[in-house]
């Protein structure tokens, strides 16, 4: 498809947005290709030259702090990135990544919201992940303990801010967890994309496998996205601008050891449903493809303890629900947080007055 | 032909049916005082209901045993009798009202989602239908296994004894919700296409949002909205329409009372939470002594909110045979005197499992 092509359908979503004429495929997202093992030596350098330099420039232009937290009691090193909420605004979303991905997964659904919403996005890398510092020791206890210490930071950092924490897999039982814990103050509301305990704990039996195919290296940085497209990803935009923080660029090899995280696993998700219930505070779950809760989640989701969305789309998105879908999950997190953070306000801009009983409160 | 001739009590539709019939026998005296306590102001559309229904010829009511009969035993109908069906049942709900007018002695129900078993325990419980008669608020399909033998079979009820069973619409009665949790698939997966999903959703459309009990009770999938302080004012709107994101028919379907006063923004993401004075304030605004509502799972069945001004009803046991709650159905007698009747799952043999995909990759 062509770029012009590409833009034009753009337009027309964005017509169709504007007329509530929402459907359920994504924009701008091309069918997975095939991958062709015979891609030309020249073309792929070519392609490999453009995607490093719009990934590049992602990172140093759409973040206006990237800085790295140094945690100097338990020696750890935490690469952060940050954009600064538009003077109007103090919301900042947290954004905590799953095992084997990066702060880049959340590239492209960054884009989308802060496009459309004043919203500041900080997110990090996880321990043994991207640009943090390496590890063997993955338990989730641990994990926790790292997000408490980035949060922490960030707030002696950027004081007055109000925080919705948002995390994919892993990194949603990170912080339902910390929050369980103790919840920090500037704490408001709590995303999880596409995590659900009793599914996760399910699959963790076929992760062995999964880890074992995975390629030790790419002969390319196209073959990467390539092989990210075909086995795990659905949006080339997205996997154009995460891919390349999953490797070394020069060896393209992997930057995290997910073997390593092995001995840890039955940890990661052990009690996720009910920390997510407990949670005080408005939530939201979004889920990929099919409606899979378990027991807790469903009395949870049947008693209206948190708001569900399903994206019933198994063609366009898979587990990385945020990198497949950026504009649906976009809009899905946005709504969330300006109903939660100012529910007379989004009402009234929705048509919503109310009639009598007073004012609606939070 | 005689309908409903084995039914005690004979209500003022029923009898302007049987004067309509042709072929009616008079079957029971029942005094015209009840017209006007039923609502004069409609009685326009009444008697076009009371015209339509008395198309109901002997065919009919013997197609309608004979699919009842079928469903019973939880076969689905063939595509081309759920589309009759469906046109008959717009022919009888088009002319219900958006506040349904219901009356005593009556069985209220609630959520049901496709657990056909369950729903046949519910009538064991409750009594057959058309002996006892039923309103039920909404919920009948996705999430259990047996989304189109439930709501067909209710249907089929709703078309053969009109008075008798009121069916109302929840949530769940919508085309994008059932795309998510369940129907949509289930149409395909059981008629090879999405076409019995489309007469369903279209139908629903038709659904009663509400029904008034008696002018006392006023019942409802969800809740109260910010929108609606007087019934009259659900009276005015068009239901006849997909239910809306926000809006009065949204919150209708959607709100839930909370400890919390006042009007809360709904965790759901849809609808409102209302508090003690609110419900206080709907009912006496509106001279009714309770809110009976569905819509939330409660574990023994049903529950009260607000000292007893709400009351939450929910009629799927063991909800998507996992949750382990009660399910529980409330009886209103002719003196308004409650009672509820609970129940535990029905027992049957090898429930099919769910089989779900375990996704390839998962950290």
């Amino acid at each position: 498809m062509s770029d012009l092509h590409k833009s034009f359908l753009k337009r027309i979503k964005k017509k169709e947005l504007e007329f509530g004429l929402t459907s359920l495929s994504e924009d701008s997202n091309d069918q997975p290709e095939s991958i062709d093992q015979n891609i030309p030596e020249v073309n792929v350098s070519a392609d490999e030259g453009n995607i490093l330099a719009r990934f590049k420039s992602f990172k140093e232009t759409y973040f206006t702090e990237s800085e790295v937290y140094q945690d100097k009691e338990r020696n750890l090193s935490f690469q952060t990135y940050y954009r600064a909420p538009s003077s109007d605004n103090t919301t900042v979303i947290f954004c905590a990544h799953g095992a084997g991905s990066s702060s880049m997964t959340f590239a492209t659904l960054a884009k989308q919201i802060t496009q459309e919403e004043s919203f500041g996005i900080f997110t990090y890398d996880f321990r043994g992940h991207g640009a943090s510092s390496p590890s063997t020791e993955y338990s989730l206890p641990s994990l926790v303990e790292d997000a408490r210490f980035v949060i922490t930071t960030f707030l002696k950092l950027h004081p007055g801010n109000t925080l919705y924490l948002l995390g994919h897999s892993l990194g949603g039982a990170v912080l339902s967890k910390l929050v369980n814990v103790s919840q920090p103050e500037s704490v408001h509301g709590l995303i999880l994309l596409d995590i659900v305990e009793e599914t996760a704990v399910k699959s963790l039996t076929v992760m062995p496998q999964f880890i074992e195919r995975l390629p030790k290296r790419f002969p390319s940085l196209v073959h990467a996205i390539d092989w990210h497209m075909k086995f795990l990803l659905h949006n080339k935009e997205s996997a154009e601008l995460s891919v390349p923080d999953l490797l070394h660029l020069d060896k393209l090899t992997w930057k995290a050891d997910l073997s390593l995280t092995t001995p840890y696993w039955d940890t990661w998700f052990d009690g996720l449903s009910d920390n997510f219930i407990n949670f005080s505070g408005p939530k939201l779950l979004l889920l990929s493809a099919h409606e899979t809760l378990d027991k807790k989640l469903m009395i949870g989701q049947m008693q209206g303890k948190y708001q569900l969305v399903v994206f019933n789309n198994n063609q366009n998105s898979g587990h990385f629900i945020h990198e497949d879908l950026p504009n649906q999950t976009s809009i899905c997190v946005s709504d969330f947080i300006k109903r939660s953070t100012n529910p007379q306000k989004f009402l009234k801009q929705e048509g919503v007055v109310p009639k009598w009983g007073g004012k609606i409160h939070q | 032909m005689e309908l409903d001739t084995d039914v005690p009590m004979e209500d003022v539709e029923d009898l302007k049916q049987v004067s309509t019939s042709a072929t009616s026998s008079s079957t029971s005296g029942k005094q015209p005082t009840g017209i006007t306590s039923i609502g004069g102001d409609a009685s326009v559309s009444d008697a076009a209901a009371a015209a339509k229904k008395a198309d109901l010829n002997v065919s009919s009511v013997n197609q309608l045993d004979q699919w009842i009969d079928k469903l019973s035993q939880c076969e689905p109908l063939a595509e081309a009798d759920v589309k009759k069906l469906c046109d008959m049942a717009i022919e009888v709900l088009q002319f219900e009202e958006n506040v349904q007018p219901v009356q005593v002695p009556v069985t209220i129900c609630g959520d049901v989602h496709g657990q056909f078993h369950d729903l046949m325990e519910l009538f064991k419980i409750g009594g057959p239908c058309p002996d006892t008669n039923y309103l039920f608020m909404g919920d009948y399909v996705d999430r259990g296994y047996y989304s189109v033998e439930t709501v067909s079979y209710l249907v089929c009820m709703k078309v053969r004894y009109p008075n008798r069973i009121t069916i109302l619409r929840g949530n769940h009665e919508s085309r994008q919700i059932t795309q998510v949790y369940g129907f949509y698939d289930e149409c395909l997966r059981k008629y090879g296409s999405a076409n019995v999903w489309k007469l369903f959703t279209d139908l629903f459309d038709y659904f009663p949002i509400t029904a008034l009990v008696d002018n006392k009770v006023f019942c409802l999938h969800g809740g109260l909205s910010p929108m609606i302080e007087t019934i009259d004012q659900v009276r005015e709107l068009n239901r006849i329409q997909e239910v809306p994101h926000e809006g009065p028919m949204c919150d209708l379907l959607w709100s839930d009372p909370d400890d919390r006063g006042g009007w809360g923004i709904s965790p759901r993401g849809a609808g409102f939470t209302f508090g003690q004075d609110i419900s206080e304030q709907f009912n006496h605004t509106n001279d009714l002594s309770l809110i009976a509502r569905a819509h939330q799972l409660v574990m023994e069945g049903f529950s009260w909110s607000h000292q007893e001004s709400v009351v939450t009803i929910f009629s799927a046991p063991n909800y998507c045979y996992r949750c382990g709650n009660q399910a529980a159905i409330m009886e209103v007698d002719e003196q308004h005197n409650r009672q509820f009747l609970q129940y535990d799952p029905s027992q049957r043999p090898g429930e099919p499992t769910v089989t779900r995909k375990t996704p390839d990759y998962f950290l």
